[in-house]
C-alpha cells in the first residue's frame, strides 16, 4: 500500500470511529452559528456535516453521485469551534471540526475537491505564497510606505541580522488595504517600545488556509518555509497579527517551534501595558463592543487580553454582546469562507452585526484581520456606516499611546 | 410510475406549498433526519423520500391532506431527541421538519403564553425568564429539544412530577393538525382547564401519533427561587428509605433530587476536577417563590435523610461548588460515553412508593440474568424523587449493528418486566415504539387494540408517524 493510501485510510478511520460515536442528540445545533443562521436542514450543522462524511465513507458512495454535495456540505463550516466546546460540555466530546478538516483532506487527496473557488485559492497559495494570489514581491510594499513618513527600526530576517522578537504579518494585514492598517498600527507600537523586533524579508503564507482547505501537502510545504525562516531568525519569540496564523504556530507547527514563545498582538501589548512599558493615555470617549475572534477565543481561550487592553484605554465604556467570549457567534470568515461569496441568509456577519447595534455602540472593536473585513462589509452591506464602525484593537490602542 | 417519477412529483407539490428552498431529497439530509439519539445506523433502503420545513399550521394542513390523498406516510421531528425510536421513520416518506415554527407570544394580560412547535427549550426559558417566569420543563435535551416535541411527549424529564408537575398540567390548549389536514383549537383561553372532555389531552403526551401538535397554549408561572443540597450514603437502602420519608414524612417535594452511584459520581466528579465522593450520591433542589423559604424546605429535606444515616448531607451554598456537582450530574451520559470509550445503551425504570426500597435494590442489579448485559458494569443514575432510575450500559464502539439492536430488544425487554411488576411506567420517553411490548405486558391486548381504533379513527389511512405504534424500530 502507497503511503497516500494509508493516509486516507487513517483520515477515513478517524472518521468512523468518531461517527460511531456521535449519539445524534443533537445538542451541538443550538451552538453552530450556520445552523443558527438558517433554522433549516440538519445538514447544515455539526452532526449533519459529520454523519454525511460518515455515511459517505461508510457507504461507500463519496465521490459518485453526491460529490458537489458533499463539498458543500464539508466546506460550508466555519471552523468556529462552538460544537465541539457544546459536545465536550454535554455530549460525547466529538472533535468535530477536526473530522470536517479530516473530510476535506479526503477529498482533496482523492482528487474530488474542494470546488472551483477553493481550488484557486489553493492555485494562488502554491503560486505566490498567499491566497489572494498578489505579487510575493508586493508583500511588504506597506512597509516601505510607511518608512517614508516614520523612522522605523526593524530587521529584515533572517538575512539582514537578528533580533528578539519576529512579527509575523500574514496575508490579509500585508495586501488587504483596510487592514494594511492594523499591520501599521502594530509596527508604530512596537517602534514606542523600543522593540527589538524584525520581520521576515520573505514571509509567506503560514499555511493554516492549505490545511483548513484540506491541502495538507501545500501545509507542509508553507509552513515548513516560515519555520525555517523563524528559527534561521534566532528568534526568542512571534507575535502575530492574525489569530489565524497564531493558532497555526500553536497547534499545527512542529513542537520544536514552540521553543519560541508564540502570542498573539494583544497578548504581547496587554503586557507590555503590565509592565508600565506602554500607557494608554489618550482619551476615546465612545462606547465600544468587543467581537471575539474564533480562533483567538474559542480555539485558544484568548478572551481578556483584548478586553483588558480596551478596558485600559481612557474614555472607553465596554459594552458585551449578547453572545460574548465562549458563547460569541462567529462572523463566518472562517474554514475557508472567507474565499467565497456566501448566500445572504449564510452571512454570520450579519447577524453579529445586529448583536453589535443592539449594543447602542459606535465601535465594533476586534483583533482579526478577517473578522474585520466581514464585520466591515456588514456594515457596508446594511448601510450602518452611520451608526457604527469597525476597529482593530491595534488601532485604537495606537491611538491612545499616540 | 417510477420511483424518480413520484419522487419529483412530491418534491414539486412539497415545494409549491413552502417554497422550493425549503424541501430536500439531498441524501445526506435523509440520512440525518432518519437518526436518532441511540447508536444505530440508518437503513439505507428505506430512506425518507423528502425533507420538508413548514412555516405554517396551514402548511402541514396542505401536505397531511395531500400525504393522505397518495397514502404517503409522513414523520414528523422537532429535534429527534426522543429516545426510543419514536422520531425515526422506518420507511420511505415525507419528513416534516418542524424548524422554521417559531413563534412565541407572552400575552401576560392573559396570563399565558403561546409556543410554535419549532421553538426550542431553551429558547422559552430564556425569552420567559427576560419578563420574570419559569419555564417548568426541564429537558436533558434543552438545547434543541422542540416544543412541539415536548408537548407531543409531555415529558416531565428531570423535573420531580410530584412537585412540579407535568407539563399537562400548565398546558391550556393546543393548536393541532389532524392527520386527514383539519386543524383544530383544543382547551381554553381562560386559566381554568376544562373539566370534562378536553381533547388537549389526545394531543398532550400523545406520542405524535394523532395529530401535530403546532401550537401550545401554556400558564405563565412566576419565576422560582432554588436552594441546594448534597447527600452522600455508603448503601442504597438508606438513600431509598430516605426517599420514602421525604413522602411520608410530608416534607415539600423539591424540584430535583438526583442520584449518582458511586462509580457514576466517581466519573463525574473526576471528569470536574475534583475527589471523587465517599459513597453514592444524590442531590436536591428545593424550590419557592422565596429564597427563604425554598432554604427552609431544603433544611427539612436534609434532615430527613440525616435520619437514614448518611456519610454525610448538608445544604450547599457555594454555588462554585454545586455548579461542578451539578455538571457532574447533567454531564453523566458524555463523561461515561467518554470516560469508558463506548456506545450507550440506557432504559428508564420506576418504581412505586411502597416498594421502593426493593425497587432501588433490583435497578443497582438490573443486568442480572441479562444475557451480555450481565457482562457489563450497570451505571446507575437518575431522578431519584420521581422514584425513576437508568440503568446504563457502555458498550464496545466495534460492536456491530446487528448485535446493538439485539442488545437494545433485550434491554427494553428487561425494562419492560421491570415496569411491569412494579405496576409503573415510562415517565420521560413516552409509550411506544421500542415500548409496545410492555404497553401490552402492561396494560393488556385489549388496551393496545383500543389504542389501535383511537389511531384509526385519528389517522384512517394511517399515514402519520406509522410505526410509532406497531412497535420496535
Amino acid at each position: 500500500m502507497e503511503e497516500q493510501d494509508r493516509w486516507i485510510e487513517t483520515l477515513e478511520g478517524e472518521i468512523k470511529e468518531w461517527g460511531i460515536k456521535c449519539i445524534n442528540c443533537n445538542f451541538c445545533y443550538t451552538a453552530c452559528p450556520l445552523f443558527k443562521s438558517m433554522e433549516g436542514f440538519l445538514i447544515n450543522g455539526p452532526s449533519g456535516l459529520l454523519q454525511s462524511i460518515y455515511y459517505a465513507l461508510h457507504w461507500d458512495f463519496l465521490g459518485k453521485e453526491v460529490k458537489e454535495e458533499i463539498i458543500n456540505i464539508l466546506y460550508s463550516c466555519t471552523t468556529c469551534t462552538s460544537c465541539v466546546i457544546r459536545c465536550k460540555d454535554v455530549s460525547a466530546g466529538i472533535p468535530v471540526v477536526d473530522l470536517v478538516e479530516c473530510g476535506r483532506k479526503i477529498l482533496v487527496e482523492k482528487a474530488l475537491g474542494p470546488g472551483t473557488a477553493h481550488k484557486e485559492v489553493l492555485g494562488f497559495l502554491d503560486q505566490s505564497g498567499n491566497p489572494y494570489g498578489k505579487p510575493a514581491e508586493k508583500r511588504l510594499d506597506w512597509l516601505k510606505e510607511l518608512e517614508k513618513e516614520n523612522k522605523l527600526t526593524y530587521k529584515l530576517l533572517p538575512d539582514d541580522d537578528q533580533a528578539e522578537t519576529l512579527l509575523y504579518i500574514g496575508c490579509t494585514a500585508s495586501y488587504e488595504e483596510d487592514l494594511q492598517n492594523v499591520a501599521r498600527s502594530i509596527v508604530l507600537l512596537l517602534e514606542k517600545l523600543k522593540a527589538d523586533y524584525g520581520i521576515l524579508k520573505k514571509e509567506n503564507c503560514c499555511g493554516s488556509p492549505a490545511r483548513q482547505l484540506g491541502e495538507e501537502g501545500l501545509f507542509m510545504e508553507l509552513s515548513e518555509k516560515t519555520y525555517e525562516a523563524a528559527l534561521k531568525s534566532g528568534v526568542k519569540q512571534v507575535v502575530t497579527v492574525s489569530p489565524h496564523c497564531y493558532n497555526s504556530f500553536k497547534t499545527e507547527y512542529p513542537e520544536s517551534f514552540q521553543k519560541l514563545e508564540v502570542q498573539h498582538y494583544t497578548e504581547y501589548f496587554f503586557n507590555q501595558i503590565e509592565k508600565g512599558a506602554l500607557t494608554p493615555s489618550k482619551k476615546i470617549e465612545k462606547a465600544i463592543t468587543f467581537h471575539d475572534p474564533c480562533y483567538l477565543g474559542k480555539r485558544n481561550e484568548i478572551y481578556d487580553a483584548p478586553r483588558a487592553i480596551i478596558s485600559k484605554i481612557p474614555g472607553v465604556k465596554l459594552v458585551e454582546m449578547k453572545d460574548n467570549k465562549v458563547d460569541s457567534l462567529c462572523c463566518g470568515g472562517g474554514g475557508g469562507r472567507m474565499y467565497v461569496e456566501v448566500d445572504e441568509v449564510t452571512r454570520l456577519s450579519h447577524l453579529r452585526l445586529e448583536q453589535a447595534l443592539a449594543t447602542g455602540t459606535e465601535i465594533i472593536a476586534t483583533a482579526c484581520p478577517w473578522c474585520y473585513t466581514q464585520m466591515k462589509d456588514a456594515i457596508k452591506a446594511t448601510d450602518q456606516e452611520d451608526r457604527i464602525e469597525v476597529k482593530d484593537i491595534s488601532e485604537l490602542l495606537l491611538m491612545s499611546v499616540s | 410510475m417510477s420511483t424518480d417519477k413520484r419522487e419529483h412529483e412530491i418534491v414539486s407539490f412539497l415545494g409549491g406549498i413552502v417554497g422550493p428552498e425549503y424541501v430536500t431529497t439531498s441524501r445526506f439530509e435523509k440520512i440525518k433526519q432518519s437518526l436518532d439519539a441511540y447508536p444505530y445506523h440508518a437503513d439505507m433502503n428505506n430512506l425518507p423520500i423528502a425533507v420538508v420545513l413548514p412555516k405554517t399550521s396551514q402548511d402541514i394542513s396542505e401536505i397531511l391532506k395531500y400525504a393522505n390523498k397518495e397514502k404517503i406516510p409522513v414523520y414528523v421531528r422537532g429535534s429527534g431527541t426522543q429516545l426510543i425510536g419514536a422520531s425515526r421513520p422506518d420507511r420511505p416518506g415525507i419528513v416534516i421538519f418542524t424548524s422554521r415554527m417559531k413563534t412565541f407570544d407572552i400575552k401576560e394580560d392573559w396570563g399565558y403564553f403561546e409556543a410554535g412547535a419549532g421553538i426550542r427549550n431553551q429558547e422559552a426559558k430564556d425569552l420567559l425568564a427576560e419578563r420574570g417566569y419559569f419555564l417548568p420543563l426541564v429537558i436533558g435535551a434543552k438545547h434543541i429539544a422542540s416544543f412541539g416535541g415536548a408537548t407531543s411527549n409531555n415529558t416531565s424529564a428531570h423535573l420531580i412530577d410530584t412537585g412540579i408537575g407535568k407539563p399537562g398540567d400548565y398546558i391550556l390548549a393546543v393548536e393541532a393538525v389532524l392527520p386527514t389536514g383539519e386543524i383544530i383549537e383544543t382547551g381554553t383561553h381562560g386559566l381554568g382547564k376544562p373539566a370534562g372532555t378536553d381533547m388537549t389531552k389526545f394531543f398532550v403526551g400523545g406520542d405524535g401519533i394523532l395529530g401535530v401538535v403546532t401550537k401550545t397554549r401554556m400558564r405563565l408561572v412566576p419565576m422560582i427561587q432554588y436552594s441546594y443540597g448534597i447527600a452522600c450514603f455508603s448503601e442504597l437502602a438508606p438513600i431509598a428509605r430516605g426517599v420514602k420519608r421525604m413522602y411520608l414524612e410530608q416534607v415539600p417535594v423539591p424540584i430535583f433530587t438526583e442520584f449518582l452511584d458511586h462509580n457514576v459520581a466517581t466519573i463525574g466528579y473526576t471528569n470536574k476536577g475534583m475527589e471523587a465522593p465517599p459513597g453514592h450520591v444524590i442531590f436536591f433542589v428545593s424550590y419557592d417563590r422565596e429564597k427563604e423559604q425554598a432554604d427552609k424546605k431544603m433544611n427539612l429535606l436534609i434532615d430527613v435523610f440525616k435520619k437514614e444515616d448518611p456519610i454525610y448531607a448538608d445544604p450547599v451554598t457555594d454555588m462554585d461548588q454545586w455548579k461542578k456537582v451539578w455538571t457532574a450530574r447533567e454531564s453523566t451520559i458524555p463523561f461515561l460515553m467518554t470516560s469508558l470509550e463506548g456506545r450507550l445503551l440506557v432504559c428508564e425504570v420506576v418504581g412505586n412508593l411502597a416498594q421502593f426500597e426493593e425497587m432501588m435494590e433490583e435497578a443497582a442489579d438490573f443486568n442480572k440474568g441479562v444475557p451480555y448485559l450481565e457482562d457489563l458494569t450497570n451505571y446507575l443514575f437518575g431522578h431519584i424523587g420521581a422514584l425513576s432510575f437508568h440503568p446504563s450500559f457502555i458498550i464496545p464502539p466495534d460492536l456491530g449493528d446487528e448485535r446493538m439492536w439485539e442488545l437494545s430488544r433485550l434491554l427494553y425487554k428487561r425494562e419492560a418486566e421491570f415496569n411491569a411488576k412494579y405496576g409503573t411506567c415510562g415517565r420521560e420517553w413516552g409509550q411506544f415504539s421500542k415500548r409496545k411490548d410492555f404497553f401490552i405486558m402492561r396494560y393488556g391486548q385489549t388496551s393496545y387494540d383500543l389504542m389501535k381504533r383511537i389511531k384509526a379513527a385519528f389517522d384512517p389511512n394511517n399515514i402519520l408517524n406509522p410505526g410509532v405504534l406497531e412497535g420496535y424500530r
